[in-house]
């Protein structure tokens, strides 16, 4: 078989080469209708043309570096880990910048091998699975509903003047499952569009929407145990 | 015919799990008209998932006033420091001149 006629799969290319190998294919085949062909050639030229999009890495560490940094902050809390984290994070990108065509946008790239690094160092420091073990048990039904006041209803422009509250939440966003807690920090902190957040953490978009209601879940658990759940007047239970 | 007894159903018999993804999604998008009657029936009868619509949004609010207070990093001003991107790009200059 020549190297023409050989799919993308074969000589183990990326998605985007498979892309416009299968719209190549699909313009060439006589028997498909003007509307389809007109679709693909489309969609053949746009992926095309982003391919072309060159990694400018030095130019990108002034774009996205500030972004990516306050991502890696928010999922591990320590400033010189997520700078190290950022850091290791584009020259990771240097090293497979040949493997970027352009399908997505530079900055979901670089995140997606930013959330691998996260991943990573979780694997080798052990302490967010015991962290998380103790508070493991997240059914809807361990919640305590029963306490008598309500400081879910406090003012909101309250709580926020309390510094510990915040130190509570960065802890609270630290312990979830890594699985959760960059869904939660993408989705809900960072406020990134649904779209961009699946590309990332390569999910459809019912499986991202089960993990956000989940990590949305377990921080609400997790804020009632440890602040909504206290006495704020001192008096803890 | 079969899709309305379908979506009456959902409306009769919705359990507090689904209760629960619908109270999240209804952050995010719009509901459908069956979802929203089938939610607001299930908190008429369910108290937890009535505080878990008033958890959600107090949790939604918290957020906005933190990074409008610059409490949370993602709409704070925080950003990578000069020094640490000066090794960035220092770093990626040699990696470049090593691969020529």
């Amino acid at each position: 078989m020549s190297d023409a006629l050989r799919h993308p799969y074969q000589t183990g290319q990326s998605i985007g080469d498979i892309r416009r190998f299968d719209a190549q294919l699909v313009v060439n085949d006589p028997g498909i209708s003007h509307l389809k062909r007109e679709f693909f050639l489309k969609s053949s030229s746009q992926s095309c043309s982003s391919a072309r999009c060159r990694v400018d890495l030095p130019a990108w560490v002034d774009e996205f570096g500030d972004r990516l940094f306050r991502h890696a902050l928010l999922r591990v809390g320590d400033r010189a880990l997520a700078e190290d984290l950022v850091q290791e994070t584009f020259l990771a990108a240097h090293r497979g910048k040949e493997s970027f065509r352009g399908d997505a946008s530079p900055l979901t790239w670089l995140t997606t091998i930013l959330r691998n690094k996260i991943a990573d160092h979780f694997r080798r420091s052990s302490t967010n699975t015991k962290q998380w073990s103790a508070d493991a048990s997240l059914e809807r039904d361990d919640v305590d509903f029963s306490c008598g006041a309500e400081p879910w209803d406090l003012d909101p422009s309250r709580i926020v003047e309390d510094r510990e509250f915040w130190t509570v939440f960065h802890q609270c966003v630290q312990s979830l499952p890594p699985i959760l807690a960059e869904a939660y920090v993408l989705r809900d902190i960072e406020k990134t569009p649904a779209k961009e957040v699946c590309e990332v953490l390569g999910i459809s978009p019912t499986n991202l929407s089960m993990r956000v209601k989940r990590a949305r879940l377990a921080m609400r658990d997790l804020l009632q145990k440890n602040w909504f759940g206290t006495n704020r007047d001192g008096d803890r239970p | 015919m079969r899709q309305s007894i379908r979506r009456i159903r959902y409306i009769l018999t919705l359990q507090c799990e689904e209760a629960s993804r619908l109270a999240s999604d209804e952050l995010d998008r719009s509901l459908c008209w069956y979802e929203q009657l089938a939610l607001a029936g299930h908190r008429l009868t369910c108290r937890p998932c009535r505080k878990l619509k008033v958890h959600l949004r107090q949790l939604r609010k918290l957020i906005q006033l933190g990074e409008q207070s610059g409490q949370l990093p993602a709409g704070s001003e925080l950003k990578l420091s000069m020094q640490r991107k000066c090794d960035i790009q220092c770093a990626l200059k040699e990696l470049t001149a090593e691969d020529k």
